[in-house]
C-alpha cells in the first residue's frame, strides 16, 4: 500500500532488532554495495528466482530452505543485517505505465501500529524526519540494485558463472547438499583474456567477484552454527 | 572459368525464411566477418512477397537457432513464439466403438529407456489397452494439462522435456534477416531479377535486375521459392511429382483472434483430419494460424472452405481467406552446376510433421559443412548432396504417407485411395509388412539421412493402433514388463514433472517479460 498522509497519519512503525520477518529466510537478497560486509560473515552466491527465472544475489542465511541461523529470539546475531531486512516494511514499488516508483508499507506486518514507535507524519500532515529518511535509502537501494542486476549481466556476459552444488558436512552424518546454486567459476576467471579481465577490474567487479569467492569459505561456519544451535 | 578458383563470393536469391535460413548457415561456417572470408549477397525483391506460412517447426530447431547465436528469449519476445509438444491428430480414424473421436499425440520426447522390454504386453493387450503416448512417455499428459514443456528457471533451450516451437512466420524471416545482415555479414539487396546469363559451360554467370544490374558469383542460391527462377527455370531440372503418392495440392490459410486474451494456448500443434485432408491449427501468442489442406481432385474450393469455416464454428478469422497452390515433389536434383536450391525451390511436402523449415536447414547446413573447396570440387560435392539430400526427401515422403495409409476411414474416395498399395513407396510397404509380425527396431532405421526414426514411427504407428500380431513369439517376454507398470511409471513422472511447470500462456508471459537466462 503506497505511503499517505491521509491513510497513514496516525501510523506508527516500531523498530525490530530481532529482524523477525526473516526467521525463515534462508536466502536475503543483497546488492552488490553490501557483498564485503557480507562476505565477512555469510556465503554470498546467485540464485534464480523462482519466479521471473532472474538471477538474485544473495546472503545464504541458512543450509536449508526455511531455516535462518541468524535471527533470534532477542537478536539478530550476525555483525552486518542487509538493507532488504533493514528497510522492512517499507518497499519501493513501481507503478503501472510508468518510471515513478511509490514507496510503500506492508500494513499486515505487526510492527504497524498506532500505539508505539516511530511516527509517519508528524500532526500537520508532513512527512517524519523518519519517513524522509527511509524514502532516501529505498530510493538509494533501488539505484543499487540496478547496478547490481548489470554486475549480473556482466558474469553471463564473461561466461563466468555456473551452476554449482554445495555439499556441506554436518557432524558425522550424510553430507547436506544444495543445489540450484550459481557461483563464479575460478577457471573462467583465469582464462580470461587481458582486456577482459581490465574491464573487469575498472568497473569494480573484479573486487566483488573476489569477495563472493571467499565468503564461499563462510559455509564452514553456518555448519558449525547449524550444529550449535 | 580456373577449376582451381576458389569459391568468394554467393548470391543467393529469395528472401523468405528459406533465403534467410542459408544466408545464416552460410555467413556462419563460411566466415563472412572474418579477413579472408566469403562474400554473401542475398537478393530479395520487394515487391514479390514470400509465401508467408510455415508456423510450425521440429526440436531440430533448437539447435539450429543456438549454433547460429540467436537467442531463445529474442525468438520468444519477437516471433510471438509458442512452445510446441507434440502433434496432436484428431480424427485421423473412424470413431472409436464408444462414440468418442480418435485422437494421438506424436509428441518430441523419446520413450521412457528400455520401452522395448514393455512394448510387447502393451501389443498383446489389444482390448484394454491405454493409449500408447500414455503408456512410454509423459509428455501426452503434460500437453493434456496445458502445462508448458520448462521450468521457469531453467536456461535457454532447455526443457524437462523436448520441445520445438509455433511462431509467426513473418516475423520469423524479419528476425533471420537482421541476424544475418548485423551479426553476420550478409549484404542485403532488393532488387527484382527478370533474367539469368549463363556461360559457355553451362553455368550461371550473372543474374540481371529490372535496373539493368548484374549480380555475378561463384556459387548461386536459388531461394526463390515456387517458381525455382535458377534451378527449374534458367537450368532447366526437372521436377519430379510426388502427386500421385499424396494427394493433396491445395490449402487455405487464415488467422484468428482469441476470443478471449487469457485463453489457455495448447502446446500442441491441432492436425484434424477431414474428408479430402486436414485442418492444422497452431496458437501463438497473440492469435491462431488455421488452415484447410486438401485434394481437389476429392473436394471443391467451396467444400473446402465451408469444411474450415464449420471448424472454427463461431471464431470468425481475422483475415480474408489465402489460398494456396501447393505441388509435391522435388526437383530430380538439387545442385547443378554452381546452383543449389533451397527452400520451396527445392521441392515441397505437405505440412503435416512441419518438415518444411527442418529440410531447407538440414540443405542450408549440409551446404555450408561441406562446402566445396574450389569450382574443381564442385561437382562431386553437388554429387553426394544430390543423392544425400533426395533420400531425406524420400524419407519425409514415406513418413507423412504413413498417416494416411494407416487410416481405417471410409468416408470419401480420398482415404481409400491412400491405402492402395500402388500409392506407396516400396520401401514404405516392405517396411509395414515386416511389422505385421515384429517389432519396429532400429534395424529399420540405417538410413543416417533420415529425418524421422524409430520413435516417430512407434508413436505414429501405434497412436493409429497398427497391428503387430506377437501372438506366436509371446512366450519370448517377460511378463513382469507389463503395461500397466510403465503406465503407472509414467503417471507418477508426469505428475512429479507437473509441480515444476507452468500452465503454457503463464510461463510465455514470464519470458516476455523476464527472458530467459543463458544458463
Ligand atoms: C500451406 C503451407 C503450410 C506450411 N506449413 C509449414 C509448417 O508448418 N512448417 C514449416 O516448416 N514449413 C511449412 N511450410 C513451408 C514453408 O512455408 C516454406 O517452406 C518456407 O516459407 C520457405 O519458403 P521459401 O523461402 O522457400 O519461399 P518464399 O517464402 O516463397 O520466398 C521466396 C522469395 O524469393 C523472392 N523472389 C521470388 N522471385 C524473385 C525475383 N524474380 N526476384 C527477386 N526475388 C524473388 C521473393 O521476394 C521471396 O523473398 C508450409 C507451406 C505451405 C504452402
Amino acid at each position: 500500500m503506497p505511503v499517505n498522509s491521509n491513510l497513514h497519519q496516525t501510523v506508527r512503525v516500531l523498530r525490530d532488532p530481532t529482524f523477525n520477518q526473516a526467521k525463515d529466510a534462508q536466502l536475503v537478497p543483497v546488492v552488490v554495495q553490501e557483498v564485503m560486509d557480507c562476505a565477512i560473515e555469510y556465503p554470498v552466491v546467485l540464485v534464480k528466482n523462482a519466479h521471473s527465472g532472474q538471477f538474485v544475489l544473495v546472503a545464504m542465511m541458512g543450509l536449508k530452505s526455511g531455516e535462518n541461523l541468524y535471527c533470534g529470539e532477542v537478536k539478530f546475531d550476525g555483525h552486518y543485517v542487509p538493507q532488504v531486512l533493514r528497510h522492512y516494511p517499507f518497499v519501493l514499488q513501481a507503478t503501472p505505465n510508468s518510471e515513478h516508483m511509490l514507496l510503500s508499507i506492508d500494513e499486515h506486518s505487526p510492527l504497524v501500529n498506532q500505539q508505539e514507535g516511530e511516527h509517519l507524519f508528524d500532526s500537520a500532515g508532513e512527512q517524519s524526519p523518519f519517513l524522509v529518511n527511509k524514502a532516501k535509502a529505498l530510493q538509494l537501494h533501488h539505484e543499487q540494485q540496478q547496478i547490481t542486476e548489470s554486475f549480473v549481466a556482466l558474469l553471463l556476459q564473461y561466461q563466468l558463472l555456473s551452476q554449482q552444488q554445495l555439499t556441506i558436512q554436518l557432524g558425522a552424518g550424510q553430507p547436506t547438499i544444495l543445489d540450484g546454486v550459481y557461483l563464479v567459476d575460478q577457471k573462467r576467471l583465469d582464462e580470461l583474456s587481458e582486456a577482459e579481465y581490465l574491464a573487469l577490474r575498472k568497473n569494480g567487479a573484479l573486487a566483488i567477484i573476489h569477495a563472493h569467492l571467499l565468503s564461499l569459505k563462510q559455509l564452514n561456519r553456518l555448519a558449525r552454527r547449524a550444529l550449535t544451535l | 572459368m580456373s577449376a582451381h578458383k576458389t569459391i568468394q563470393h554467393i548470391v543467393i536469391l529469395g528472401g523468405g525464411t528459406a533465403g534467410w535460413l542459408s544466408a545464416n548457415h552460410l555467413a556462419k561456417k563460411l566466415l563472412v566477418n572474418a579477413p579472408h572470408g566469403m562474400r554473401i549477397t542475398l537478393v530479395e525483391s520487394p515487391d514479390i512477397p514470400t509465401v508467408g506460412v510455415g508456423e510450425g517447426t521440429v526440436p531440430a530447431i533448437r539447435d539450429t537457432l543456438q549454433y547460429l547465436g540467436i537467442t531463445e528469449t529474442e525468438l520468444i519476445q519477437q516471433c510471438d513464439a509458442t512452445f510446441k509438444q507434440s502433434i496432436h491428430f484428431i480424427d485421423w480414424q473412424p470413431a472409436l466403438a464408444n462414440g468418442k473421436r480418435h485422437s494421438y499425440h506424436h509428441v518430441f520426447d523419446y520413450p521412457l529407456p528400455g520401452y522395448h522390454d514393455y512394448l510387447p504386453d502393451w501389443l498383446v493387450k489389444t482390448e484394454s489397452r491405454e493409449n500408447f503416448a500414455d503408456v512410454f512417455s509423459i509428455q501426452s499428459r503434460l500437453c493434456a494439462a496445458g502445462l508448458a514443456p520448462k521450468a521457469v528457471t531453467q536456461p535457454e533451450y532447455q526443457g524437462l522435456c523436448n520441445y520445438a516451437y509455433h511462431f509467426d512466420a513473418a516475423k520469423f524471416g524479419k528476425l533471420l534477416a537482421r541476424h544475418a545482415v548485423e551479426k553476420l555479414g550478409v549484404i542485403h539487396r532488393q532488387l527484382r531479377i527478370v533474367d539469368v546469363c549463363m556461360d559457355e559451360h553451362g553455368h550461371i554467370a550473372h543474374l540481371v535486375s529490372d535496373t539493368g544490374e548484374q549480380l555475378g558469383a561463384d556459387l548461386f542460391i536459388d531461394c526463390s521459392g515456387t517458381p525455382s527462377i535458377l534451378l527449374g527455370k534458367a537450368l532447366n531440372v526437372p521436377f519430379i511429382s510426388k502427386h500421385d503418392m499424396l494427394f493433396t495440392d491445395t490449402a487455405i490459410a487464415t488467422q484468428v483472434p482469441y476470443a478471449d486474451i487469457s485463453a489457455a494456448i495448447p502446446c500442441s500443434t491441432l492436425a484434424t483430419a477431414q474428408s479430402a485432408g486436414w485442418i492444422w491449427d497452431i496458437g501463438l501468442s497473440h492469435r491462431r494460424g488455421v488452415g484447410l489442406v486438401y485434394s481437389s481432385a476429392h473436394c471443391s474450393d467451396d467444400e473446402a472452405e465451408q469444411q474450415l469455416y464449420r471448424y472454427l464454428g463461431s471464431q470468425a478469422p481475422q483475415a480474408a481467406l489465402r489460398k494456396i497452390a501447393m505441388r509435391t515433389g522435388y526437383h530430380q536434383s538439387f545442385w547443378q552446376g554452381n546452383c543449389v536450391a533451397v527452400g520451396l525451390a527445392q521441392g515441397f511436402v505437405e505440412p503435416l510433421e512441419a518438415t518444411g523449415l527442418l529440410l531447407f536447414d538440414i540443405a542450408a547446413r549440409m551446404l555450408a559443412e561441406q562446402f566445396p573447396a574450389n569450382h574443381a570440387a564442385m561437382q562431386t560435392t553437388a554429387k553426394r548432396y544430390n543423392r544425400k539430400m533426395r533420400q531425406a526427401w524420400d524419407r519425409v515422403f514415406d513418413f507423412i504417407k504413413l498417416h494416411y495409409c494407416l487410416s481405417q476411414r471410409q468416408d470419401s474416395d480420398f482415404w481409400q485411395q491412400h491405402r492402395r498399395r500402388d500409392s506407396q513407396s516400396e520401401t514404405l510397404s516392405e517396411v509395414l509388412d515386416h511389422w505385421r509380425w515384429h517389432l519396429p527396431s532400429q534395424y529399420d532405421f540405417t538410413d543416417r539421412a533420415a529425418i524421422f526414426n524409430l520413435e516417430n514411427y512407434l508413436y505414429v504407428l501405434y497412436g493409429m493402433q497398427f497391428h503387430t500380431d506377437l501372438s506366436a513369439q509371446a512366450w519370448r517376454f517377460d511378463p513382469q514388463k507389463s503395461a500397466e507398470v510403465s503406465w503407472q511409471h509414467m503417471a507418477h513422472r508426469a505428475a512429479q514433472a507437473k509441480q515444476q511447470l507452468l500452465p503454457h500462456r503463464q510461463l510465455l508471459e514470464r519470458i516476455q517479460r523476464f527472458g530467459i537466462q543463458p544458463i
